[in-house]
């Protein structure tokens, strides 16, 4: 058996923080709770709350057991509990994987190759994936540390050249139709956070102490929500709202000197994104898997499961694509409460009556 | 083996990025390139949309010799909507539209008289066409304007553009772009305003010109009524959009005219419940230079001079403003400045009170605070 492979907390900070940043690039008002521009702000802070609260049981797992991830946990209860998990969590990042890969397939066909067929994309994006995915973890937090730095970059040039074209007479006032938008908004974008799951499986992959990783990882989160919030809103006003890529649509107005159309940085970062994210995933369900199954299969996991993912998003694009569209916040939030809360915690207190149990028994 | 395959991966991916594209339709030359739309609704109740196209024949080849015509073409085409319009003009030539490098969107007179939201959904939906694009009016029809000829190498869309641009250094022009239009259509506490542009056929030759005429500004998305001159100048100020240009004021104790040439303007409002009404506070700090005096004979410049031009200078300010927001709040009950905007934004829970924005608008007041510093006097400044 190889020696673990583990990386350092700027590397998982990176790693996580790239993912979510995917997401709050990917957002779309289609579907979503309708929202003043100027609830935006608190619902980001709202969702910063939101995601404190669903990590309670991150929290405890890192307490409780730490270096150890839910399936470890589970095995402590009994094996099969524990494949039966692994197998659960393995699906979930898989189903993460497909709005990832479909939420791209909609950006690549509606905004770099409207008139051609993005399958040819796809099918590059998923195999550089998988690729990366069989390379292991040390090799995604090497790329994605170096990625963060890239995408900040790219971000703070975007920024300052269009900070001449902020209005803030376009913002509407916070609170305006009470508190329940902001709230809604908050607990809509909280529960798009499959980090906290990712977190938990990559425990005993860190080098040093999580927490530290986490709360970068959560600061920076809301931050980047509320400035680019801010810029988008502040640039094109509600005028945002009615784009398929609210944050994409923005960088159409920086410009510097006689350069512009500076939305192509924002393009390479998003695709950058996407590319660690869906390795992220197919590497931790290939983990997952190869815990509780053969240890051996691990690269097979990892490419079938690319294959499938693929397969699905060519075959049944249009059904994934809409999966997040069509369920309202609601839904999600109770899809996300049972595997991030729930199931994490029915795990933990199976493993913790089996050791009172055999505590019992030993005494 | 495993190194031999990872040498080779990225040499296949180089070759195959490096090739041509298989797309016929792809390519520039077999793109319908739109430079300008011009909208006109129909009595059908459809649209007549004319497209303003870039002679790709001709651009790619302008040195070719060979006579292959202007450097722009013109298309009218009917439809049902605009998207059908513009598929419409794609069959008859047979290449597919590319609207990214569109500049200019052009709604006729009676179309924007009828109402222009339905006539832009098409623009605000299409991933393609960018939201910084300028929107006009046309005096006559949107077909006069987007197929007006300027000479043989020039681009009309482009000089319309640059005209629009103009209020940069003009006080008297203002444009607008997609985005802030759909903004101030979609707020029901602001009215949407659009610039008039006409074309004029050249006495004796074909060769158009095109002029700007005025500002239409809207009720919801039909016009309401036009702002001239000094009337675009407030709205820009207002707006805080004044970067340079210029103004006189009627100094007759020492000259007839005095030109003051803006160097810098900055223009603040604050909005403000008072006596049960809305106050609104104006603070304008503009920086201004002496360009020209009209004098019957030399004129040296003194000390008396400059504080009573100063003085006029910060009355032209004030009277401006809320004359001209006067006449739009009292007479018309619109507010394209977007102050409403602003009073939501500050005093929200005040907002809510008014029950219609419009309607309460000839009542709001408009204080005005005008800070004209003259910096560069110019010749004839020994006397100081």
């Amino acid at each position: 058996m190889g020696k673990m492979q583990k990386i350092g907390i700027w590397q998982v900070f990176s790693i996580i923080f790239l993912s979510r940043l995917l997401t709050v690039l990917t957002y779309t008002s289609i579907g979503e709770e309708k929202m003043e521009t100027g609830d935006y702000f608190p619902s980001a802070l709202f969702a910063g709350l939101f995601i404190l609260l669903f990590s309670v049981m991150f929290f405890l797992q890192n307490k409780k057991y730490p270096g150890k991830d839910l399936t470890d946990i589970a095995y402590m209860a009994s094996p099969r509990f524990s494949r039966a998990i692994s197998v659960i969590y393995a699906l979930v990042f898989i189903l993460s994987m497909m709005v990832t890969l479909a939420r791209l397939e909609l950006f690549v066909g509606t905004i770099i190759f409207p008139e051609n067929d993005s399958a040819l994309f796809i099918i590059i994006c998923v195999l550089a994936s998988c690729y990366a995915a069989s390379l292991g973890i040390e090799a995604l937090g090497r790329v994605s540390a170096l990625s963060v730095m890239i995408s900040c970059a790219a971000f703070l040039f975007i920024m300052i050249t269009m900070a001449n074209k902020i209005d803030v007479t376009q913002f509407s006032p916070a609170f305006f139709d009470g508190l329940a938008p902001s709230l809604k908004g908050g607990l809509s974008f909280a529960s798009r956070t499959v980090e906290i799951l990712m977190l938990s499986a990559l425990l005993p992959k860190i080098n040093g102490k999580p927490m530290w990783a986490y709360f970068a990882w959560l600061t920076a989160t809301v931050l980047s929500m509320v400035s680019l919030f801010f810029f988008v809103f502040g640039g094109l006003g509600k005028f945002a709202l009615t784009q398929l890529f609210p944050v994409h649509s923005v960088a159409v107005l920086a410009e510097v000197g006689v350069f512009r159309r500076f939305d192509v940085l924002l393009t390479g970062v998003w695709i950058l994104s996407a590319f660690i994210k869906i390795s992220l995933l197919l590497y931790l369900q290939a983990e997952l898997l190869q815990k509780s199954f053969k240890a051996e299969w691990k690269n097979y996991y990892v490419f079938v499961t690319g294959g499938l993912v693929l397969a699905a998003q060519i075959f049944l694009a249009g059904n994934f694509t809409d999966y997040f569209y069509k369920t309202d916040y609601i839904m999600r939030a109770a899809y996300f409460t049972a595997f991030v809360l729930v199931l994490p915690a029915v795990i933990m207190l199976c493993a913790y009556i089996k050791r009172r149990k055999s505590d019992e028994k030993n005494a | 083996m495993k190194k031999m395959l990872k040498l080779l991966l990225p040499l296949i991916l180089m070759t195959v990025s490096f090739c041509g594209c298989n797309y016929e339709s792809q390519e520039l030359k077999s793109r319908l390139i739109v430079q300008a739309i011009g909208i006109d609704a129909i009595e059908s109740g459809g649209v007549r949309v004319t497209l303003q196209t870039l002679n790709t024949e001709m651009a790619g080849n302008p040195n070719s010799g060979a006579n292959l015509g202007d450097i722009i073409n013109f298309m009218t085409v009917e439809g049902r909507t605009v998207s059908d319009a513009i598929s419409e003009a794609a069959k008859s030539v047979g290449k597919l539209p590319l609207l990214s490098q569109n500049r200019l969107i052009v709604f006729g007179r009676e179309t924007a008289q009828k109402g222009i939201y339905s006539d832009l959904d098409y623009f605000v939906r299409n991933a393609d066409n960018r939201a910084t694009v300028l929107v006009a009016v046309s005096d006559t029809t949107a077909e006069d304007l987007v197929s007006a000829k300027m000479g043989e190498s020039i681009l009309t869309a482009n000089s319309i553009e640059d005209i629009l641009k103009a209020m940069q250094f003009n006080t008297n022009i203002i444009n607008q772009e997609l985005y802030k239009l759909v903004n101030k259509l979609e707020c029901a506490c602001s009215n949407a305003f659009l610039p008039v542009l006409r074309a004029e056929q050249e006495t004796g030759g074909e060769k158009a010109s095109i002029h700007f005429v005025d500002v239409a500004v809207f009720d919801k998305d039909q016009m309401l009524f036009e702002m001239k001159d000094d009337a675009v100048t407030a709205l820009l100020m207002l707006h805080n959009q004044v970067k340079s240009g210029y103004f006189s004021v009627q100094n007759q104790e020492f000259s007839s005219e005095t030109v003051m040439k803006i160097r810098h303007c900055s223009v603040k409002v604050k909005p403000q419940t008072a006596n049960e009404g809305v106050l609104f506070t104006v603070r304008v700090k503009m920086e201004v230079d002496i360009a020209e005096i009209k004098t019957a004979e030399p004129f040296s410049i003194n000390e008396a001079y400059l504080a009573e031009t100063q003085r006029l200078c910060d009355e032209y300010i004030v009277s401006l403003l809320e004359k001209e927001t006067e006449d739009c709040f009292v007479n018309h009950n619109a507010d394209p400045y977007c102050l409403g905007r602003r009073f939501k934004r500050v005093l929200p829970k005040a907002f809510k009170g008014i029950p219609d924005w419009k309607a309460n608008l000839p009542s709001v007041d408009l204080k005005v605070l005008s800070k004209v510093e003259i910096n560069r006097v110019g010749n004839g400044a020994e006397n100081i």
